[in-house]
């Protein structure tokens, strides 16, 4: 066999079916939990994020923290996700399920652009985010909010994980989204220009981040324009910040650690082989 | 009792200028039982790509052959080294495609760019949730503990001597007061020129 044929050989071996859900593991999984033992807990984003429309494009931010109960699994989380050049992803809820919720979305969207060789709208985005999230019944954790500016004007869209949408002019979603939410209801005017409306969505992410334990760190914001997209961040608010180190530092003198057993791993010197 | 505590264990990685450590507890109990003190959950992946898994012993070691079963595949069609930014995407997947009936096993992949030999850190849950920070990450039963004492050992740009020193006494500070994790500690230096492998003398209870 020559090395093409060997190849292909091994490209038709099954690697995954297709992204498809494995169920292999429920019933033991079942069956455990049923024998007293607590399931693992997920990293959950326990998010503040924001999105505020205005004359003309959209702001849409996030904090940066992801939790696992109470311990802070992520401090530089990326929760503004790209789903085109002009159309955003912002997500509350389980991250596993965001992250590949929107990486699905915005492979989809790239393949429909290239195919059909126009611009994915924003309303696509959404129907497609809300029929995967609907076929799966909630159980996939993912409560996003979709915007951008397609040829149609700008668009900004709720969908929960129940696959309900609502199109909005301002929004926030997680569990900060509380004391974001009565920031915006408060400051939301129609009509304003860019730099209120990145404004009033600093103001509304800093309020989910000191109100909510889940909420942090840093905010990423995006700006879209119906001609370009401005990515920020990450931005620190001055209530984020850690206390200026004290002129102390924990070094250890190279031997501190005792050490009773040493191995050393040569690495194998491959001479001209057609690597990467 | 949670399963991911059933049989104890901690894995603890750490990044530095062109060099990283992964370190990892040798017990292995059967809840208050240890039954082995010779358990390493760090696994050779490639040269410079190690994968450490803690939780459920035998999921981890499930994961660990589906792993290497990828990762042999993909050498086969890529026909290129495996950088661990693609493993750890790999191994993503690999655990999100269990979304609805996971593996109880937390991954962690800690390894150096095959040819740049840009260290690369990340930790997942149990679905394959990527978190990869620049500085360091822990998993297992010693999780909470581990976090803490990093983030006061850990400092910018560390070579591999001071990176080893760090990960190690932050290792065994968390062995300390982490009762399903000890019975000794296993420290991988992973530079550009070779792997050190250090078992670090600790508490034997």
């Amino acid at each position: 066999m020559t090395a093409t044929e060997s190849q292909q050989g091994v490209l038709k071996m099954e690697l995954d079916k297709g992204g498809a859900f494995s169920f292999d593991n429920c019933f033991r999984n079942m069956a455990m939990c049923r024998m007293g033992a607590a399931p693992p807990r997920l990293t959950s984003t326990g998010t503040t994020i924001v999105a505020a429309s205005y004359n003309g494009g959209l702001v849409m931010g996030a904090d940066s923290r992801a939790t696992a109960g109470n311990i802070i699994a992520d401090k530089h989380c990326e929760k503004v996700h790209k789903l085109t050049e002009s159309i955003y992803a912002c997500g509350a809820g389980t991250a596993a399920d965001l992250d590949q919720v929107t990486k699905m979305l915005s492979s989809n969207l790239r393949l429909m652009e290239l195919n059909t060789g126009k611009k994915a709208r924003v309303i696509t985005a959404m129907r497609q985010a809300k029929q995967h999230l609907f076929d799966y019944q909630g159980y996939i954790g993912a409560y996003l909010l979709i915007g951008g500016v397609d040829p149609t004007g700008p668009h900004l869209y709720e969908c929960t994980a129940n696959g309900t949408t609502m199109h909005k002019e301002f929004a926030a979603q997680g569990s900060g989204s509380y004391a974001a939410i009565s920031v915006l209801e408060r400051d939301f005017k129609v009509g304003m220009d860019e730099a209120q409306a990145k404004a009033l969505v600093q103001r509304a992410l800093h309020a989910g981040m000191s109100g909510d334990n889940a909420s942090g760190n840093s905010l990423n914001l995006v700006i879209i324009r119906p001609e370009k997209t401005i990515f920020e961040g990450p931005i620190v608010p001055d209530f984020c910040k850690k206390p200026e180190p004290i002129d102390l530092e924990y070094k250890f003198k190279p031997g501190s650690t005792a050490v009773l057993k040493r191995k050393e791993i040569k690495y194998e010197i491959v001479e001209s082989m057609d690597i990467h | 009792m949670s399963i991911m505590s059933y049989n104890g264990g901690t894995v603890l990685a750490m990044a530095g200028n062109e060099c990283v450590c992964i370190a990892t507890d040798l017990r292995f109990g059967e809840q208050m039982t240890t039954v082995a003190v010779d358990q390493k959950k760090v696994h050779k992946i490639s040269d410079k790509v190690y994968v450490g898994l803690a939780g459920f012993a035998s999921d981890a070691k499930t994961v660990l052959e589906k792993i290497n079963f990828r990762k042999g595949l993909y050498e086969l069609r890529e026909n290129r080294k495996l950088k661990p930014e693609v493993l750890a995407t790999m191994i993503s997947n690999l655990c999100y495609q269990h979304r609805f009936g996971s593996f109880f096993t937390e991954p962690l992949v800690a390894g150096l760019d095959p040819i740049t030999s840009k260290p690369y850190i990340c930790a997942m849950d149990t679905i394959g949730c990527i978190a990869a920070p620049r500085d360091f990450v822990a998993v297992g039963t010693g999780q909470e503990y581990l976090l803490g004492v990093c983030e006061t050992f850990w400092r910018e740009n560390m070579n591999a001597d001071d990176l080893f020193e760090a990960t190690a006494q932050s290792i065994l500070s968390a062995l300390e007061r982490d009762a399903a994790s000890g019975w000794g500690a296993v420290v991988y230096t992973i530079t550009k020129d070779n792997v050190n492998v250090r078992t670090i003398k600790a508490r034997m209870d």
